[in-house]
């Protein structure tokens, strides 16, 4: 295990092997809100949640860590439903503070209950840390 | 048989923070500024591109690379390239393809208003049999 870390606010010490969590259950009014964002009816909600939605909690955990994406790749064996509370998960892979910014990596997960419904990978920067 | 869909959207200062809202991405260049312009989250970015908020598309497989930053204030253009796929061509692990549902490969990218790429990406949709026959059948090739 490495000993390099970095101080977050939210989450508090990071090094390689921290998982960061989020869970996350959409209201349809949110769910309403994001349609109208994307341009798309409103009148009557689908069965799945849209598929931004289902990522998400993972760009606010990347949030947290004032994160700067570069690459995302996701795999997800089903769509989720618009009531399911989803669990997302970043556990980190690589961390390498150089001048003025970090190297991060991530593997990511979404789940609901114990089954794993999204993987995925990220890397990008934490240029404030 | 490919089609071809484009949307284009000017992403406002309020639609950062509607996004910021509800995905809780509330990071310091989206909320602050990076500079003096705040930065359009990722999410936001792909709200623009066609296909993904459409009901019943269900994304067995989507990777993208951000090529440079979107502002407040930026015109997006985002081209999603539909074609047909083979249910061979599904990730593994995503299972079985039912019967009334079809696959299709996409190649995404998004420009902003200086015609800059800012977004490039790849995915597999699965979505329902008849809206994969009329979006690869469109005779005029696509729209927006």
């Amino acid at each position: 295990m490495s000993s390099i870390a970095i101080k977050n606010a939210v989450h508090g010490d990071i090094s390689v092997g921290t998982v960061l969590t989020w869970t996350k259950q959409y209201t349809d009014q949110e769910v309403r809100d994001y349609y109208e964002l994307a341009g798309e009816p409103t009148e009557s909600l689908p069965e799945h949640l849209p598929y931004v939605l289902t990522v998400a909690p993972l760009t606010k955990l990347g949030g947290d860590l004032d994160y700067l994406s570069q690459r995302m790749d996701w795999q997800a064996t089903r769509p989720l439903g618009r009531n399911e509370e989803i669990v997302a998960e970043l556990e980190v892979t690589r961390l390498e503070p150089t001048a003025g910014m970090t190297k991060i990596a991530f593997d990511a997960r979404i789940r609901c209950g114990d089954e794993v419904v999204i993987t995925g990978r990220s890397k990008g920067l934490i240029v404030s840390a | 048989m490919s089609t071809t869909r484009t949307n284009t959207r000017t992403l406002r200062t309020e639609d950062i923070d509607v996004c910021a809202r509800l995905t809780g991405d509330l990071g310091a260049h989206h909320m602050g500024g990076h500079g003096d312009r705040r930065m359009a989250q990722g999410a936001l970015t792909l709200s623009v591109v066609p296909l993904l908020a459409d009901p019943g598309v269900h994304m067995r497989d989507l990777s993208f690379t951000f090529l440079a930053p979107v502002y407040e204030g930026d015109t997006v253009t985002a081209t999603l390239r539909a074609t047909g796929a083979d249910a061979a061509e599904a990730p593994a692990g995503t299972g079985q393809v039912p019967a009334d549902r079809a696959l299709i490969t996409c190649e995404i990218s998004v420009v902003n208003d200086a015609g800059t790429p800012v977004l490039t990406g790849t995915g597999i949709a699965e979505v329902p049999r008849a809206t994969a026959e009329g979006l690869l059948n469109d005779p005029t090739g696509g729209g927006s």
